[in-house]
């Protein structure tokens, strides 16, 4: 009996963390009624007279504590012949106390062992170490530049510090993504479930973050929709393609260069047949392409164009069509005389009329204002502080022919005193997308991507399918409806009830133990601190209220699953946990 | 995907609450609520097509000649009784329209309504500088105002008048319709069969009431802490009373046949909402798809133009039947961004443009057409490719605020400044 309180733990390895619990506590309460040993005060010797058998320690509880914390072990043993005890620690203790530091959260064992001059006695003990501190900075940048918190990308952040994280971030190719790759290795993007999926994968499990962030950003920005059918079974067959084509594009210079994802946009194929510029004849044109292209992806609409530019711009566009799936300039559809456009002379030239078009576009002062008050407001705050609109703005035009020109301008936002604010920290509010991301991220979970992307069309962002050119919304106001507020609260409900890897799948048991949270006061502070981050006595008080109730709480309790999931629940209809 | 909606809180089903239960939600007096909560209480239905409706291929000037001049590969023919495809002829002598105007022939739904005097023709809608963007136009008519979001006309309207809070007004959609923004926060809905938690939920309300809740109740005096907790406290609040109603087995009155979209379901809930005296005064709800750059169609029926006025005429007129006398009290009116350019463009579509086609129905106004017809003619259209406009919409708001919706002419200037209110007597 003694021997096997002493190996247990390693028996119990192979076991999932809630067996393990479960046998853990049925044999210390067994061992409860089996021994009456003497304590010896903690001391880390003790004298035991009287016996003769060999020495043998007490059962020693698992012990769970917060970062930064005193562990203090208190061993005893019985069944000792009368010679002095010798108490020695090794693994993560080398003696009865030690200081935990911030960063240290995680599961660790430590090898308690008791002798005495004939015998000697050993017992693993397993020390839950978990995170619930804040640090108010790393977690704000976390929100900000990926697609939600993981308990280990906090731990990362923690390691590289805030600027390492914003440098690794900005060079994703130094960042290894050989397991996420294997992950999409399969995948195929030929449904637009399959497209949806494939999609979400690159957000929800991809290391390069801030690449994936400014790819939703960009494809967002030059907003197409898969339903723009056109008269061709060909062209409309290959609509997934032509949205992959673009999205994959868009990532290739997710960091890069303005003038080129402008060009990438003005040839996709998503994009020549949403705006209608695929049927942009000569004589009589089609403004669509030619107005929105002022007006949302580059001026914006009080950025300084007339009608005029529009008209002009209709004409030069002319001819920028399909052919064979890909873009084709037909130039006998296009409109080859000279033009007026934002004060330039743009001299007859065909496709070079549109590639001069683009240039003017991308150099212009208000493309340089409206493109840095977008991404300040996606980044900083829905009203984007005009201070540091400004020295973005400085920066696009400075840098409108570096290769690297939107890593340079983002670097100026995420350094900035106003990105870090006070003011602007948790000020958005999580779009529909986010909201779903950073619910299966900060679980740790495993999604295909499948069923979520329903839940997040139903809290009102369908992927590829928005019919506005404007792109999807990042402002909160026009997301925060009473209608959308339940939808989310659904999508949780649904999603943790189903549990299934179309939308989710965990294991919350196991997710509590690996992260070190094992009591009810340990779980309420690991979920508030992750999920939340910041938040008001009141939301404590409320989890622990719920989840210890009347009758307590232990993640050996036959409803613990039940009660977490329920848990989870509540924490993330929480006001605080929509914003970010 | 599972839309049925399951009732999670069996508070009865189908009865009417009564004014006393709404006196308390809305913290007013009996005697305050009743104010509202009767039969008669003036309700208006706001419906927005989204992404510029073509007014000309809606309301067809089939009288101009040019009409088929700019127009010759999309145009609708005139009024001819062997021809399904011509336009629906509508007259108004008194008004001086005599064998000029035809409804595009996909609404025929509308023109019972039309011939019994309930509806009223607006071919001319618009506003001054427009910019031909969807969204400064969207933003422009639903606020009232230039350059103001978040504060909309018919959220003033309910705020002047002491309305905000609990269900008096409602908007369909995924947000909240930018005519019901504004400091508190008004209820919206995707649909309300899907407001309310699967049964397989079970008793999670009971859970989000004691343990959420409060959350939401704490004061919270900055955004996104605000805008938050205003959204959730209205949620709470609503929940119960709209998962009351039964969407599934609710059959429509007087053979009312809603189109099977959305759009239709919405009309059809609103009916509903009415009917239940939930207390619901402003409701909106948009219809999207009338940005026709290119190959919109002509007449025939499976053109993309003619396929969206047809559901936004069916749904309208099944609404219009289903209330019946409730239809007495109630005011339903249709817009749109902008019209469309006079000419069709070499893709068969149509640019964004000036003046636009709207609608306004009810029991007890002026049917028929109104505004003056400035014409197609190149001198005619502003920079010979936009129809000008005769009536500022900003005028038919004043009509309605005033002559159904209570205020006085002297509030206007408030509820809609930087705008000098003149009539179009569009009521009786």
């Amino acid at each position: 009996m003694i021997k096997k309180l002493g190996i247990l733990p390693k028996k119990a390895k192979k076991l999932s963390a809630s067996q393990r619990l479960v046998l853990k506590t049925t044999l210390v309460s067994a061992s409860v009624l089996a021994f009456s040993g003497c304590r010896d005060g903690g001391s880390s010797a003790g004298t035991e007279t009287g016996s003769t058998q060999a020495v043998a320690l007490n059962p020693i509880h698992d012990i769970t504590v917060k970062e930064g914390a005193l562990i203090t072990l208190e061993p005893t043993a019985t069944n000792s012949s009368s010679n002095s005890l010798v108490f020695s620690y090794s693994g993560y203790m080398t003696k009865s106390t030690k200081q935990t530091a911030i960063g240290d959260a995680g599961v660790y064992s430590v090898r308690v062992t008791v002798s005495d001059s004939r015998s000697s006695n050993s017992q693993d003990v397993k020390i839950f170490v978990y995170t619930a501190n804040v640090n108010p900075q790393a977690l704000h940048l976390i929100r900000r530049i990926t697609f939600g918190l993981t308990p280990s990308l906090y731990k990362e952040v923690g390691a590289l510090g805030i600027q390492g994280f914003i440098d690794q971030q900005l060079d994703p190719a130094s960042i290894d993504d050989s397991k996420f790759k294997q992950r999409i290795a399969g995948l195929t993007t030929n449904t637009r479930a399959d497209l949806r999926s494939w999609t979400l994968m690159h957000m929800i499990y991809s290391r390069r973050q801030l690449l994936e962030v400014m790819t939703w950003f960009w494809d967002n920005h030059f907003n197409t929709d898969i339903n723009s059918l056109s008269g061709s079974k060909a062209i409309n067959k290959s609509q997934e393609k032509f949205e992959r084509r673009e999205n994959e594009a868009f990532r290739g210079n997710a960091l890069g260069n303005f003038r080129q994802l402008l060009e990438i946009s003005s040839k996709s194929p998503a994009m020549l047949l949403y705006l209608n510029n695929a049927q942009n004849r000569k004589r009589d044109s089609n403004e669509n392409y030619a107005r929105e292209l002022l007006e949302l992806h580059t001026l914006g609409v009080n950025g300084g164009y007339t009608h005029l530019d529009v008209e002009a711009g209709a004409e030069i566009f002319t001819g920028w069509q399909l052919r064979n799936l890909s873009f084709f300039f037909n130039a006998a559809q296009h409109n080859n005389t000279a033009q007026r456009y934002l004060g330039v002379s743009i001299p007859s030239g065909g496709l070079a009329q549109g590639e001069q078009v683009l240039d003017i576009l991308a150099a212009h002062a208000s493309t340089a204002r409206f493109i840095c008050t977008k991404l300040v407001a996606f980044f900083v705050n829905d009203i984007p502080p005009k201070s540091l609109v400004d020295q973005c703005a400085v920066k696009f035009k400075a840098t409108v022919n570096d290769p690297n020109q939107i890593t340079q301008v983002l670097r100026i936002i995420l350094t900035s005193s106003e990105f870090n604010a006070p003011a602007n920290k948790l000020a958005k509010v999580k779009s529909p997308l986010e909201f779903a991301t950073s619910l299966v991220r900060v679980l740790e979970g495993e999604s295909t991507g499948q069923r979520l992307q329903i839940h997040i069309a139903n809290m009102g962002l369908g992927l590829y399918e928005n019919p506005w050119p404007t792109g999807w919304s990042d402002k909160g106001v026009d997301w925060m409806s009473s209608g959308l507020l339940l939808e989310r609260i659904k999508a949780v409900e649904s999603i943790l009830r189903v549990n299934k890897t179309e939308s989710l799948r965990t294991d919350l048991l196991a997710y509590f133990s690996a992260n070190g949270a094992t009591t009810a006061d340990a779980i309420v502070d690991f979920l508030l601190t992750h999920l939340l981050g910041e938040y008001p006595a009141l939301a404590r008080q409320q989890a622990i209220a719920f989840l210890i109730g009347s009758n307590g709480f232990n993640l050996t309790d036959s409803n613990a699953n039940t009660r977490l999931r329920h848990l989870l629940e509540i924490i993330t209809s929480y006001p605080q946990f929509h914003y970010q | 995907m599972n839309r049925r909606k399951f009732l999670k809180n069996v508070l009865g089903t189908g009865a009417a609450i009564s004014t006393c239960t709404l006196g308390n939600m809305f913290g007013m007096s009996a005697a305050q609520a009743s104010h509202f909560a009767g039969t008669t209480a003036p309700t208006l239905v706001v419906i927005f097509q989204r992404g510029g409706c073509d007014g000309l291929n809606t309301v067809v000037p089939y009288g101009d000649a040019e009409y088929y001049n700019l127009r010759s590969s999309i145009s609708i023919a005139a009024p001819s009784a062997s021809n399904a495809n011509a336009a629906l002829a509508i007259n108004d002598v008194n008004r001086g329209h005599n064998n000029f105007f035809g409804l595009n022939p996909n609404m025929s739904s509308l023109l019972p309504i039309y011939n019994a005097g309930h509806l009223a023709v607006l071919p001319t809608v618009h506003y001054p500088n427009n910019t031909h963007s969807h969204f400064s136009g969207q933003d422009f008519i639903e606020s009232g105002i230039p350059n103001s979001i978040n504060n909309g006309w018919l959220y003033r309207h309910l705020a002047s008048q002491s309305r905000l809070g609990g269900l008096q007004g409602l908007s369909f959609g995924s947000d909240l319709a930018k005519s019901l923004r504004g400091n508190v926060v008004v209820q919206s809905l995707t649909l309300l069969r899907d407001f309310g938690f699967p049964s397989a939920a079970g008793d999670i309300m009971t859970r989000l009431r004691q343990n959420v809740l409060p959350l939401y109740n704490t004061p919270a005096t900055a955004n996104p802490a605000r805008l938050v907790n205003n959204t959730g406290k209205i949620m709470f609040n609503n929940i119960d009373t709209l998962s009351q109603i039964d969407t599934i087995n609710y059959q429509p009155a007087n053979g009312a046949a809603y189109p099977v979209t959305a759009y239709g379901q919405r009309l059809k809930e609103t009916a509903q909402l009415i009917k239940n005296d939930v207390g619901v005064r402003v409701v909106t709800i948009d219809l999207n798809g009338f940005d026709t750059h290119s190959n919109q169609g002509g007449a025939e029926p499976t053109g993309s133009h003619s396929r969206r006025v047809k559901e936004f005429s069916d749904g309208i007129a099944a609404l219009y039947t289903d209330l019946g006398v409730r239809m007495d009290s109630v005011i339903i009116l249709t817009m749109t961004e902008f019209g469309r350019t006079a000419k069709v463009n070499a893709s068969n579509g149509t640019d964004h443009g000036d003046a636009a086609s709207w609608f306004m129905v009810g029991k007890n106004i002026k049917g028929g057409i109104h505004g003056r017809w400035p014409g197609l003619g190149q001198t005619q259209l502003r920079r010979g490719r936009y129809l000008q406009y005769t009536v500022d919409y900003r005028n038919v708001f004043g009509d309605i605020l005033v002559k159904h919706l209570g205020h006085t002419t002297a509030n206007i200037a408030s509820l809609i400044p930087s705008h000098t209110y003149s009539p179009v007597g569009l009521f009786i």
